[in-house]
């Protein structure tokens, strides 16, 4: 097993229920007081345009993170998100600019090379046995090299058709931003995924305990090869969207994403249900981070300064889950 | 091999003992899982600790090893005493243990691991050639033949274990505590362990053997306590009782049977073994009746598991010359297989095997039935909540609702989570009875959930569920079981019919 999984306490002593609140709904009170802290700090804060800027900004890492959630629910891990973004969103420029196709083709054959991507994460998971931190890992250049071969590493510049733009750009009803749209229909439909559907139990039952899964007979290797590919969707989904943010396609655009959306996931993993990768939770972790980018961008705090943040952020995060028993890594 | 029984002359002249335990007391709830015990343990001497399970052996030796307190007490090394907070406490005592499963690291070679922890350095580095050096004049210090640089996963298990006795003694200790050292051996095996046993002996160390195995305790310990509800009820030379006594001392009281009745059907055979072999453990024929509850009796790791697990569709290897199970007249493929056709298995280690920790009772009781429970890919949840309301209701399953995460239920309420999970399988099924194959049910359950469980158990085989059961507490076999399989040197050999069922005879049969 190779991501983390919810504790296995060989006692049943029952938490105070203080602590259970605590330890359920610390992070959103952490997000909450962040939120506080920014808006007392700086009256820009608050302000409708800047929440909504948070919102634009967050919905790319949600849409990948989303996919990865999907991944360490199922026991596995995916370090292919970034890269695989990266090749989507090269992809989906020159299949405008360079092929001249049509932007729905432009969309769809990137989101398939995601799924293919990630699916070959997940049989070589499950057919050659390797664990998926490797696997991942080693899927992670291959995509890179597929990117570079097709723009020879530069990035492609030209102006796209004005409906592929909308993605980024165009307001739902004249005010909701649509990226915040699609991240927030891509949550819903992980929620359902995870809570309501039957191969999201099994995921979830195959990254509880993959052993008990098999003996009850949910097919552990479907369930972490289609989480697999699921988490190269998102990944894909997030890359296109970030060229339709950027206006260009670059090749290295989707690199930051990996270690963004993983921090996500850990941050969510200490919310709601301690240990268990949650959509809801990856959620809040998402806002968490677009808040603490955002907010220290406003303050003026020197660039380097929301890198060190981040990183903070999920080792007391983490640390505290670990200390408090509720995740338990390998 | 010859009786190693000759006193060694450290233990004739009676000096403080190396290792006494004075009045330990121990209590967890209301149960006083060791009851004011005396243990003393001389120089070269091997004594044999043994008692049925819960007797409160293992609970004596993990106060003995630092890993539990006592609640009052003593312990003494060399006639000073000791407190031991930790097991690290107890190994700076002199006090070694070499546990059940060893301790040894397959990719590590031989003199790595005697060293391990313990590696000489030089300038901050490991010094390989010193590690080497200090692990060979060990190993020929104990007589040790063992080739030090062959990786040990590439050793036989009797030779790890051997290695891990070996690391155990590396520093000298005054006592060594041995965990059924010989579980997992070969015969050959453990007579290669037993010589070496000796010579340790020989040397002057202190032996605490736990076993549950007669025919070694009184081949090659001195002495034996008998310990029984949480008292040592028996303590002397083994030359001065035998394995009949031992064994009656340790069980004592015969277990009453009220309104027993068979519910076998004639001529309904749900399973039928022929010439079968799974992993190592063969079995010449095996029958389970409709309405039939049917034992397996062996030591821990006697290859039940593996056969349990095979007949409910897991991968191990097997073969049979014959087989039928349920509906099937084969293994079944897989375990998928094996669910479609009414046979559930109810896992041994539930937190490893049968249970989800991190989600709540519902979501446990629903994964062996999710495509029952959902329809065009939802999870019907109307259905869920009513189902997990009946189990829970049926098996009276303790828990705040059906929303509790289940580890933090108390070990009986997680098994009863463990069989509802069946339980709502077989509701959506419906069909024919069951095949149930429960391996060690009741393993840290309490009584009362346990009399809970086996009541069930009786409620299945009355409605014609087939039930083969594996279990290491052979007093709830003889409690529940129309007849009993004893595992004995890895081969499934007599059936004991009911009405010769005794702890005394599964006892002798397993041996």
């Amino acid at each position: 097993m190779s991501a983390p999984t919810a504790a296995m306490p060989g006692t049943h002593d029952r938490p105070a229920r203080h602590t259970q609140f605590l330890s359920r709904y610390g992070t959103v009170l952490a997000a909450a007081l962040i939120f506080v802290g920014f808006a007392l700090a700086t009256g820009k804060f608050v302000s409708a345009t800047n929440i909504a800027n948070i919102l634009v900004q967050v919905s790319v890492l949600m849409v990948v993170s989303s996919g990865l959630t999907i991944a360490v629910a199922s026991g596995e891990f995916d370090l292919s998100v970034g890269e695989v973004a990266s090749l989507a969103g090269v992809l989906s420029a020159g299949l405008m600019v360079w092929a001249g196709l049509p932007v729905i083709i432009a969309i769809l054959a990137p989101m398939l090379v995601g799924l293919i991507i990630g699916t070959i994460s997940g049989l070589l998971v499950t057919r050659l046995r390797i664990p998926s931190l490797i696997a991942t890992l080693a899927m992670g250049p291959i995509a890179l090299g597929i990117n570079y071969a097709y723009d020879g590493g530069d990035s492609i510049y030209a102006a796209f058709p004005d409906t592929f733009y909308y993605i980024a750009t165009g307001r739902l009803f004249g005010v909701v931003p649509v990226p915040s749209v699609i991240a927030l229909v891509v949550v819903a439909v992980n929620y359902v995924l995870l809570n309501r559907s039957r191969l999201g139990r099994a995921i979830v039952a195959t990254g509880a305990n993959i052993q008990a899964a098999r003996l009850s007979g949910i097919r552990v290797n479907r369930c972490r090869l289609i989480a697999l590919a699921l988490s190269g969707l998102g990944a894909a989904m997030g890359g296109i969207m970030l060229t339709a943010r950027l206006g260009t396609g670059q090749p290295g655009a989707g690199e930051p994403y990996l270690l963004d959306s993983l921090t996500a996931v850990f941050l969510g993993m200490t919310a709601f249900k301690p240990g268990r990768a949650t959509v809801q939770g990856t959620l809040v972790g998402v806002v968490i981070i677009g808040m603490l980018d955002n907010g220290l961008n406003l303050l003026g705090a020197p660039f380097y300064l929301q890198n060190e943040v981040r990183g903070l952020v999920m080792i007391a995060a983490v640390s505290l889950a670990v200390l408090r028993g509720e995740i338990r890594f390998f | 091999m010859a009786p190693d029984r000759t006193p060694s002359p450290a233990r004739q002249e009676r000096g403080a003992p190396r290792l006494a335990a004075r009045v330990i007391r121990k209590s967890f709830a209301a149960t006083r899982a060791v009851d004011d015990v005396d243990l003393a343990l001389h120089a070269g001497e091997m004594l044999a600790l043994v008692g049925a399970n819960g007797a409160g052996k293992s609970t004596l030796v993990k106060i003995i090893c630092g890993v539990a307190p006592a609640d009052s007490g003593q312990i003494e090394i060399d006639g000073k005493p000791v407190h031991l907070r930790s097991a690290a406490d107890a190994h700076a005592a002199g006090i070694a243990v070499a546990h059940q499963q060893v301790a040894i690291i397959p990719s590590l070679n031989g003199a790595e691991n005697i060293m391990l922890g313990r590696e000489p350095l030089r300038g901050g580095l490991i010094d390989q050639r010193m590690l080497r050096r200090r692990a060979q004049a060990l190993a020929d210090r104990f007589g040790v033949a063992i080739d030090l640089d062959r990786e040990c996963g590439e050793l036989s298990i009797g030779e790890t274990k051997i290695l891990d006795i070996l690391k155990a003694v590396a520093l000298d200790p005054a006592v060594l505590i041995l965990d059924e050292p010989t579980a997992s051996l070969s015969l050959a095996e453990s007579r290669r362990l037993f010589t070496f046993l000796a010579d340790l002996k020989r040397r002057g160390l202190a032996i605490l053997f736990i076993s549950h195995h007669m025919n070694e305790v009184f081949a090659h310990c001195d002495r034996v306590a008998v310990m029984k509800d949480g008292q040592k009820v028996f303590d002397g030379p083994v030359a001065g009782t035998s394995p009949a006594e031992v064994i009656r001392l340790m069980v004592g009281r015969t277990i009453e049977d009220t309104d027993w009745a068979s519910h076998a059907r004639a001529g309904e055979i749900a399973v039928h073994l022929t010439d079968c072999r799974v992993a190592r453990l063969s079995v010449a024929e095996l029958i389970v009746r409709r309405g039939e509850v049917v034992g397996l009796a062996g030591v821990l790791g006697a290859g039940q598991t593996e056969l349990l697990e095979r007949l409910a569709g897991s991968p191990h290897p097997a073969r049979a010359a014959a087989a039928r199970i349920g509906p099937l007249a084969r293994l079944p493929r897989s375990v998928d297989e094996a669910i479609a056709a009414g046979i559930y298995l109810v896992a041994d280690n539930r937190v490893r095997k049968a249970l989800f920790p991190g989600l709540d009772v519902r979501e446990n009781l629903m994964t062996g039935a999710l495509a029952q429970l959902s329809r065009r890919g939802f999870m019907r949840e109307a259905e869920e909540r009513t189902q997990a309301k009946r189990v829970i209701e049926r098996l009276r399953v303790k828990c705040s609702g059906a929303a509790q995460p289940v580890m933090e239920l108390s070990g009986g309420n997680q098994q009863k989570v463990a069989f509802g999970r069946w339980l709502v399988r077989m509701d959506k099924a419906g069909g024919a009875p069951p095949v149930l194959l429960l391996d060690n049910p009741t393993e840290g359950v309490d009584v009362g959930a346990k009399a809970e469980i086996y009541a069930l158990i009786r409620d299945f085989a009355r409605a014609g569920a087939a039930v083969l059961i594996a279990s290491a507490e052979f007093g709830e076999l003889i409690g529940i079981c129309d007849r009993v399989y004893c595992i004995s040197h890895d081969r499934v050999a007599t059936c004991v019919p009911r009405d010769a069922l005794s702890e005394e005879r599964l006892l002798l049969e397993v041996a």
